[in-house]
């Protein structure tokens, strides 16, 4: 009886085992083959940077003009009644003087996500920084300066 | 009472047991695997997770623009499954009867800028955004020829106009300044080549680039004197609605900006989308459509 049992408990453990390894595969198969979910939060961070680095409401012509960057001109560029989706930091720095200035979109809710950026999984947020090299307008005339553009956008 | 089944075939039981399970788990699992990849493929899940997003950005784009301009989108049918594409306040929404629940994307416009509501059900074939002034609407490709955009009113008559009448389909571009109209198309779609008129001070050249990154362009430099932009606003307009009128909505975008040109003086630029690129190969079309384009702008 004994021994009987020792080989029925093998058995068992034999096959939940070999019920486990296929489960696995199939599940390895399925996320490596079939793709339900994609990830756009950086495509659309991307392009959110592009549309506040590009705003006519900062630019001058072909300058970008320092004291428009503010807070309330950034919400203005892309404005919505309760964006809690997406946040970003704008921080322009003249390469000449060295004068920086920073602004933000969205700022409540960029502070909020920024902590958790470097967290993975649900309840995170991630973030995509973006360098644009731009015409900056001075007193002294136009220097060049670097618009850096971070943006944060949490997992959904 | 005495169980008639020996310590075998107890065991042998026990084995026949468990292979039943092992089976019926087998047969779960594989209806399981077979129901999520059709799913996947036919249920439309990830469209409907897709589509708001694209729909949610090109708004978003379309609302950033200075100028007016459409866009159109093809949504796909995924098997059976048919979307209802809806939107109102800064939201679009993407729903499937099919599917439970919807998906949606959200809308950032600048100020005073906004779409109206609106509900495409089912949305198969192209559906069009278009921005004129502050107002964007979303429509139907068989709704969109009945709104062509809506031109600027200047008066820009030209009494020789007649003598204006040649477009030139060419595909050298060293020949493009300081004629009238000269169109550039691929070198397979050249289709003839009309003496050209000499007239300084308007050219006019459509650029379909063969590579896949670019896009045919309009050019157009007005001339004249007086407000300029308004003037090319206004041929770009007219172009739009042309081409428009000619080949029935076009799937892609059309953009007027005013831009400096390598060209004699400053000009409209109209940039049409890749899906057009085969409608806009057809010479005989496209000249017939500028030059009513032309015509309405200096008749």
């Amino acid at each position: 009886m004994a021994k009987g049992a020792a080989y029925t408990m093998f058995e068992l453990v034999r096959y939940s085992l070999m019920t486990a390894i296929v489960v696995i595969a199939i599940v390895t198969f399925l996320s490596a083959y079939v793709r339900i979910m994609t990830d756009t939060r950086p495509t659309e961070a991307a392009i959110y940077s592009r549309m506040l680095a590009r705003a006519d409401a900062l630019h001058e012509g072909v300058l970008l003009v320092p004291e428009r960057l503010t807070d309330e001109t950034l919400d203005g560029i892309l404005a919505h009644p309760d964006n809690r989706f997406v946040g970003a930091k704008v921080t322009l720095t003249d390469s000449v003087s060295g004068e920086v200035r920073e602004a933000y979109w969205n700022r409540r809710w960029y502070d909020i996500y920024k902590p958790v950026t470097s967290t993975p999984g649900p309840g995170s947020a991630i973030d995509v920084a973006t360098t644009w090299n731009v015409l900056v307008a001075t007193p002294q005339g136009a220097h060049p300066g670097l618009l850096n553009i971070d943006v944060v956008t949490p997992a959904r | 009472m005495k169980r008639g089944w020996s310590r075998r075939g107890q065991s042998m039981s026990d084995e026949a047991i468990w292979f039943l399970a092992q089976l019926v788990g087998a047969v779960l699992l594989t209806v399981l695997l077979f129901n999520t990849i059709d799913n996947a493929f036919t249920g439309g899940s990830l469209a409907k997770q897709f589509y708001p997003g694209e729909i949610g950005l090109l708004l978003t784009a379309v609302a950033q623009s200075p100028d007016a301009m459409y866009i159109g989108v093809p949504i796909k049918k995924f098997g059976e499954t048919e979307f209802t594409i809806s939107g109102a306040k800064n939201v679009v929404d993407v729903s499937a009867a099919a599917l439970r629940g919807s998906s949606r994307f959200w809308v950032f416009a600048p100020a005073g800028v906004g779409f109206d509501t609106f509900s495409i059900a089912p949305a198969t074939g192209t559906v069009y955004a278009v921005k004129q002034g502050n107002d964007i609407a979303v429509h139907r490709k068989d709704e969109f020829n009945e709104t062509l955009l809506t031109c600027p009113r200047i008066n820009t008559t030209t009494r020789d106009w007649a003598s204006l009448q040649h477009t030139i389909v060419t595909d050298d571009a060293s020949r493009v300044t300081g004629t009238l109209i000269k169109v550039r198309l691929p070198r397979s779609t050249i289709a003839s080549t009309v003496p050209s008129t000499t007239r300084q001070g308007a050219t006019l050249a459509l650029v379909a680039a063969a590579g896949r990154s670019d896009r045919v362009v309009v050019y157009y430099a007005p001339g004249g004197a007086g407000d300029i932009p308004t003037r090319g606003e206004k041929l770009g307009c007219l172009i739009i609605n042309a081409l428009q009128e000619e080949f029935g909505a076009l799937e892609g975008a059309v953009l007027p900006t005013w831009l400096p040109l390598p060209l004699d003086g400053p000009a409209v630029r109209i940039v049409m989308s890749e899906g057009d690129d085969g409608a806009l190969r057809k010479p005989e079309r496209v000249q017939r459509a500028l030059v009513a384009a032309l015509e309405a702008f200096y008749g």
